[in-house]
């Protein structure tokens, strides 16, 4: 089987209609993520009780399977009378399936700052929650870009994933395509590449991040 | 939670009476009696370990303490609550200084006067501005801490407690972690805010800061209190061998 560039190029139009999916399925989850991790970090530092409850709920998301998350939210949610769209279903499944991840890593970078910057704020009367976003929050990401950085390109590269649920993301109508015509190699070859260079892209955008974060802390 | 203590006297900004603290099975304080008038100054010594900056740490609750009471400003610091009112009463300056790096040392300042005293953000930079010039930092304002050397850091973190208008300051070495050269310039500020009446409660082992501004030097061995003497007293008669011991090393360290 040929690779047939004329083919190749004449399908990246119907593929990148599928890539706005992919975008704002892999955008939103990462937000979710981030969001649903450090709450649960948060809570997990929170007490004694709340510590153990988070480290059960924690390691619950991280070792069971992601698509058994989907299917569970899809197919067995709609039974107790919620009945959400496959997008919905998508970008929540993601969300809870990284913010598992993200919230470790989030702990590393709570852990790496000096105990004296919660005192200091204490001290000052700063109340818990103004301690986390105002002082721990922004020393944390400047701990922690890269690492993020990894994870939010491992969703982009999960979005796939939420072709069992129907949701139309890239691959899934590269693969229509596939079927369709029976060529495989240029779909697949093209969804790739575009994957590629979004993968390339947020990397650079962390990059970017880091050395503003970077910039602000050391001069 | 107030037993054991007198009824509140308007004329004392910290009591504590009875205070015990352990850290796992090791006690670090010992039935620990302390009562601070408003405007004294007290230097708190003694070796490493002996528990002085848990007992300061105690006073603002940045540590609970197992036994015993505190009060500030008559008012009784609740064992494992959240304290906002007090702490905001009480400045702090730390060792390590603990300024947020990310911030500038202007953000430093207004940060908690708009968190936490809901002032708003032009009036925290006036006052802000204010304590920065009174530590003569005014001029480093803008800049972050890492771009700053150790006694700038420290008068930073000075001024920034003080943006809280507290009515008593802890101090806990706040010159030990700083070259010899930035040490006067730390004391200066000190000695300064000494002059103008504010409750301060520095542990330190600068005796020359001790003797010019201590109205008591309270002398600490195991967590325990042993000692509690004016300076010209503590300096030229303590009463205990721990403390002459303790002097001895001090001062014969202090030459070099
Ligand atoms: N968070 C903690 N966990 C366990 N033990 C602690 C903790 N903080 C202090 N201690 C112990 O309590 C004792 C008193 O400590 P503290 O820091 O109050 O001493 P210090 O007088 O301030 O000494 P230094 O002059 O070295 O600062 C020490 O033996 C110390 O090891
Ligand atoms: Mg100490």
């Amino acid at each position: 089987m040929d690779f047939n560039h004329a083919f190749a190029i004449e399908i990246v139009p119907t593929i990148l209609q599928a890539l706005h999916t992919t975008l704002l399925v892999a955008v939103l989850s990462s937000i979710g993520a981030a969001a649903i991790g450090f709450t649960l970090e948060v809570t997990r530092r929170s007490g004694r009780l709340a510590g153990y409850a988070m480290r059960f709920v924690i390691d619950f998301i991280r070792s069971t399977p992601v698509l058994a998350q989907l299917y569970f939210l899809f197919f067995v949610l709609p039974f107790y009378g919620i009945t959400l769209p496959a997008m919905v279903v998508g970008v929540l499944g993601l969300s809870i399936y990284y913010s598992g991840y993200l919230a470790e890593v989030f702990k590393a970078g709570i852990d790496a700052i000096h105990r004296g910057q919660w005192d200091a704020a204490k001290a000052l009367g700063l109340s818990g929650f103004d301690t986390i976003i105002f002082v721990i929050a922004p020393q944390m990401l400047r701990n922690i870009a890269a690492p993020m950085g990894n994870y939010f390109v491992s969703v982009l590269k999960a979005t796939p994933y939420l072709a069992v649920i129907a949701v139309p993301e890239m691959l899934g109508s590269g693969f229509d395509i596939a079927s369709d015509t029976f060529r495989y190699a240029e779909p697949l070859v093209v969804v790739g590449i575009i994957f590629l260079f979004l993968a390339i892209s947020i990397a650079q955008l962390v990059r970017l991040l880091e050395t503003r974060l970077n910039a602000a802390h050391n001069r | 939670m107030t037993e054991g203590l007198p009824p509140a006297d308007q004329n004392l900004a910290v009591e504590a009476s009875g205070l015990c603290k352990w850290f796992k099975k090791f006690q670090a304080l010992r039935d620990v009696d302390l009562q601070v008038r408003r405007g004294e100054r007290i230097v708190i010594c003694g070796p490493s370990g002996s528990g002085k900056s848990t007992l300061i740490r105690c006073l603002n609750g940045l540590e609970t303490c197992q036994q015993g009471q505190i009060r500030v400003n008559g008012r009784a610091l609740a064992p494992g609550k959240n304290n906002l009112e007090i702490r905001r009463s009480i400045g702090m300056v730390f060792q390590s200084f603990n300024l947020f790096p990310h911030l500038s040392v202007l953000q430093n300042c207004t940060l908690a006067q708009v968190r936490a005293q809901k002032r708003s953000k032009e009036e925290a930079v006036e006052i802000a501005r204010h304590y920065l010039a009174r530590v003569k930092i005014i001029d480093q304002a803008g800049k972050f801490p890492s771009q700053l050397s150790g006694g700038q850091q420290q008068r930073a973190a000075i001024a920034r407690a003080l943006c809280m208008k507290p009515g008593t300051m802890l101090f806990d070495e706040p010159t030990s972690a700083l070259d010899p050269e930035m040490i006067k310039e730390v004391l200066d500020v000190m000695v300064s805010l000494a002059e103008d009446g504010m409750t301060m409660i520095c542990v330190t082992h600068e005796m020359g800061f001790a003797r010019k501004v201590a109205d008591r030097i309270i002398f600490m061995d195991e967590g325990r209190i042993v000692e509690e003497a004016p300076p010209e007293i503590f300096f030229s008669s303590p009463q205990t061998r721990r403390a002459q011991l303790f002097l001895d090393q001090i001062l014969s360290s202090d030459v070099h």
